[in-house]
C-alpha cells in the first residue's frame, strides 16, 4: 500500500475522457489559428523572473512558482503568461520575417494558487500574437480569430466584452489629481464611491457627470453612442468613434451584434495594455474561456519595435461548457488475437489487445468497445 | 439575454429578509419568494426571472467570484476580509454593524507588539495593525470569540459589535472601532456583463444609477 504522504499531487491531474476532450479542443483551435497564418513555435516551460516580471500583465510574486536555477543562482519561474516568450522569441530569431508574423503556441501555463479556492494550478492555452498590424486591422483579426474558434468549437451564447485603454487613458487625465481613486471604484465599478469622489473634487460638471456615468457604461452599440453624446473633450470622443467604427466592422465581418459588449470601465491591465482588451465570456461557466489585447511596447522591450496583439483560449474553461461526451474511454475493438489487432492497426483502427479471455468482461466494464473479436 | 435568470446569494438571515423586503418594494421580486422556515435553500420567482439562494454570509463572496451567484448580498466587512475579486457596486444602507477591537473591561487596552488576537477576520485584523506599527499574532475563531480573552487564549478580540450587550455581559469593552459595515449588493465580474440588460435594470431599480 501506498504510504499516506504520497497520495496527493503537488500539480494537476486530469482524467482520460477529458484528456482526450483537450486534445480534440487544442487541435480544433490550432487548425483556426493556422487558417489565419500563424506558425506554430515551442516555447520553454520555465523562464527568468527578471525576464517575466517586468513583461508580463499582473505579474506577482504571489501568484508564480519560483525556484532557483542552481549553475547561475537566478530566480526561475514556471511561466504564468507566454506573451513575453513569444515577443522575445520574435525579436530574437523572426526579426527579419516580413510583416506582419503570425505566431501561434500551446501549452501549459502555471500560477500558485491559495488552497480551497477550486483553482487549478496548471492550465491549457492555445494562443497567438500578430506582430506589425495596427490597431484596426490587428484587433479586428484577433476578434475574427476568436469567433472562428467558438464556431469551430460548435459553441453559441458567448459574448465578447471588449474595454480599450487607450479611452481608459483619455479618462485617467480627466480625472487629473482624483485618477488613483478614480481608477479603485472604476475597477470595483463601486457607485456609491465613485459618486463621493467625483463629487468632491474640483472637476467641472460636465467632467463630473461624465465619470460617473462610466461604470455602468456597459452593455451593447447604444452605450458608445451615449457615451460620444455625453463626452467632455475631442480627445475622448475621437476615440469613441473609432471604437463605433471598429464595432461596425466586426459587425459587417459577421459578428452578431449581441455578441459584443463594450465595457467602458474595463481597467484591468491598463499600465500593460495600449490598446483594445477582450475576454470571451459564456453563460456556461463564471470565467473567461479566452482574452486578448493589444501591447505595443511590450515587443519593444526585447528590442523588436512593431506593434503587437494576441488573444489565447483558455482550454479548461472550454472543457466546463463543452464537456466531453459518454462516460469512458472508447476503442474500435477488443481481441484476444495479436495478428488481428496488427491488421487491424494496419486500417487505422483502435484496438485494445487482451489477451487472457477471461479478463474481456473487466474491460468491457471499464472502455467503450465498438466491437468484440 | 433577457430571458436570462439572474441569481442572487444571500446569506441566512436578517440580511435575507431585508433585500427581500427591499426588492418586493423597489418591483424587482414578488413577497414572500423565500421562506427561511422551509428548509430550502434556493427559491425560484419564475414572473421576475429571479432566483435567491441562502448561504452562510462568508460564502457569500465565493459563490458569486466563481459565478455560482451573479449578484450577492453580503456586508462589508465580509467582503473585506474575503477579498474575493468581485464587483462592489452599491451600499444598500442596511444592515448596519461595527467591526470592533475589544479587551478584558479595565485590562490593558494599550496596542503592544506580540498581542493574540482572536478573530473571524485574521486578514482584516492584521491589515488593521499593521497599519498601526504593531505587530500581533491572529488566532482565528469561528463562534463565540468573547470567550477567548476570558479563558486567556487572546489579549483581545476582533468581532462583530452590534448592542454591546454580549460583550458587556461576558466582562469585555470596545477598545477601538475598525469598520462600520453595511450590506452591500456585489457582483460576478463576468456574469453581470455577460447579462448586463438585466443587472443594470436591478441596479436602476435599487436607485445606484
Amino acid at each position: 500500500m501506498m504510504k499516506k504522504n504520497m497520495l496527493a499531487s503537488a500539480g494537476t491531474n486530469m482524467a482520460p475522457l477529458r484528456s482526450k476532450k483537450l486534445n480534440e479542443i487544442e487541435s480544433s483551435l490550432r487548425d483556426v489559428l493556422s487558417a489565419y497564418g500563424c506558425i506554430e513555435i515551442f516555447l520553454p516551460i520555465y523562464d527568468y523572473y527578471d525576464m517575466l516580471s517586468s513583461t508580463t500583465q499582473g505579474f506577482s510574486d504571489e501568484n508564480i512558482i519560483r525556484f532557483i536555477d542552481r549553475n547561475t543562482g537566478k530566480s526561475l519561474v514556471l511561466r504564468p503568461d507566454f506573451t513575453p516568450q513569444v515577443c522575445r522569441y520574435a525579436a530574437n530569431y523572426m526579426n527579419n520575417y516580413p510583416l506582419p508574423l503570425r505566431l501561434g503556441y500551446r501549452g501549459r501555463v502555471f500560477r500558485n494558487v491559495n488552497m480551497d479556492k477550486g483553482i487549478k494550478s496548471e492550465k491549457t492555452q492555445v494562443g497567438c500574437e500578430l506582430f506589425g498590424l495596427e490597431e484596426m486591422t490587428g484587433d479586428i483579426e484577433l476578434l475574427l480569430i476568436a469567433e472562428r474558434g467558438m464556431k469551430a468549437l460548435n459553441l453559441s451564447g458567448h459574448r465578447y466584452v471588449i474595454g480599450d485603454m487607450k479611452f481608459n487613458s483619455y479618462l485617467l487625465k480627466l480625472a487629473g489629481d482624483i485618477r488613483e481613486e478614480f481608477l479603485k471604484a472604476l475597477s470595483a465599478k463601486n457607485l456609491d464611491r465613485m459618486k463621493k469622489i467625483v463629487n468632491e473634487s474640483p472637476l467641472d460638471d460636465k467632467v463630473k457627470t461624465f465619470l460617473k456615468s462610466v461604470p455602468f457604461a456597459y452593455g451593447g452599440k447604444d452605450v458608445l453612442e451615449e457615451l460620444k453624446n455625453s463626452a467632455p473633450d475631442e480627445e475622448i470622443k475621437t476615440r469613441i468613434v473609432y471604437l463605433q467604427k471598429f464595432f461596425d466592422k466586426l459587425i459587417s465581418l459577421g459578428i452578431d451584434e449581441k455578441a459584443l459588449v463594450f465595457d467602458a470601465s474595463e481597467c484591468k491591465g491598463y499600465d500593460y495594455y495600449t490598446g483594445l482588451t477582450f475576454e470571451i465570456l459564456h453563460g456556461g461557466v463564471g470565467s473567461k474561456i479566452g482574452t486578448g489585447g493589444r501591447y505595443d511596447n511590450l515587443a519593444g522591450k526585447f528590442g523588436f519595435n512593431v506593434p503587437a496583439c494576441g488573444m489565447a483560449f483558455y482550454v479548461e474553461e472550454i472543457i466546463n461548457v463543452d464537456k466531453p461526451a459518454g462516460v469512458k474511454v472508447s476503442f474500435d475493438y477488443i481481441t484476444d488475437s495479436q495478428d488481428k489487432a496488427e491488421k487491424l492497426r494496419a486500417e487505422g483502427k483502435s484496438v485494445l489487445y487482451v489477451e487472457n479471455k477471461e479478463n474481456r468482461d473487466k474491460f468491457l466494464e471499464f472502455y467503450e468497445i465498438g466491437q468484440i473479436l | 439575454m433577457n430571458n436570462d435568470i439572474i441569481t442572487v446569494a444571500l446569506p441566512k438571515g436578517r440580511l435575507a429578509d431585508e433585500t427581500i423586503e427591499l426588492f418586493v418594494s423597489k418591483g424587482i421580486t414578488q413577497e414572500g419568494v423565500v421562506d427561511e422556515e422551509s428548509r430550502k435553500l434556493v427559491f425560484l420567482d419564475e414572473k421576475h426571472g429571479m432566483r435567491y439562494m441562502l448561504v452562510r454570509n462568508m460564502d457569500v463572496p465565493t459563490y458569486v467570484e466563481h459565478g455560482a451567484a451573479d449578484l450577492g448580498i453580503v456586508g462589508l466587512d465580509i467582503v473585506k476580509e474575503t477579498a474575493a475579486d468581485v464587483y462592489e457596486f452599491m451600499d444598500l444602507g442596511f444592515g448596519g454593524c461595527r467591526l470592533c477591537v475589544a479587551g478584558v473591561k479595565d485590562g490593558n487596552s494599550r496596542y503592544r507588539h506580540d498581542m493574540v488576537v482572536a478573530t473571524k477576520y485574521p486578514r482584516m485584523t492584521k491589515d488593521f495593525f499593521a497599519k498601526k506599527g504593531v505587530f500581533v499574532e491572529t488566532i482565528k475563531l469561528y463562534g463565540s470569540i468573547e470567550l477567548a480573552p476570558i479563558v486567556g487564549l487572546s489579549d483581545m478580540i476582533v468581532d462583530l459589535v452590534s448592542t454591546g450587550q454580549t460583550l458587556k455581559k461576558n466582562g469585555l469593552e470596545v477598545i477601538e472601532t475598525m469598520l462600520e459595515s453595511t450590506a452591500r449588493l456585489i457582483g460576478n465580474k463576468s456574469m453581470t456583463r455577460l447579462k448586463h440588460e438585466r443587472v443594470k435594470e436591478i441596479i436602476k431599480r435599487l436607485g445606484g444609477i
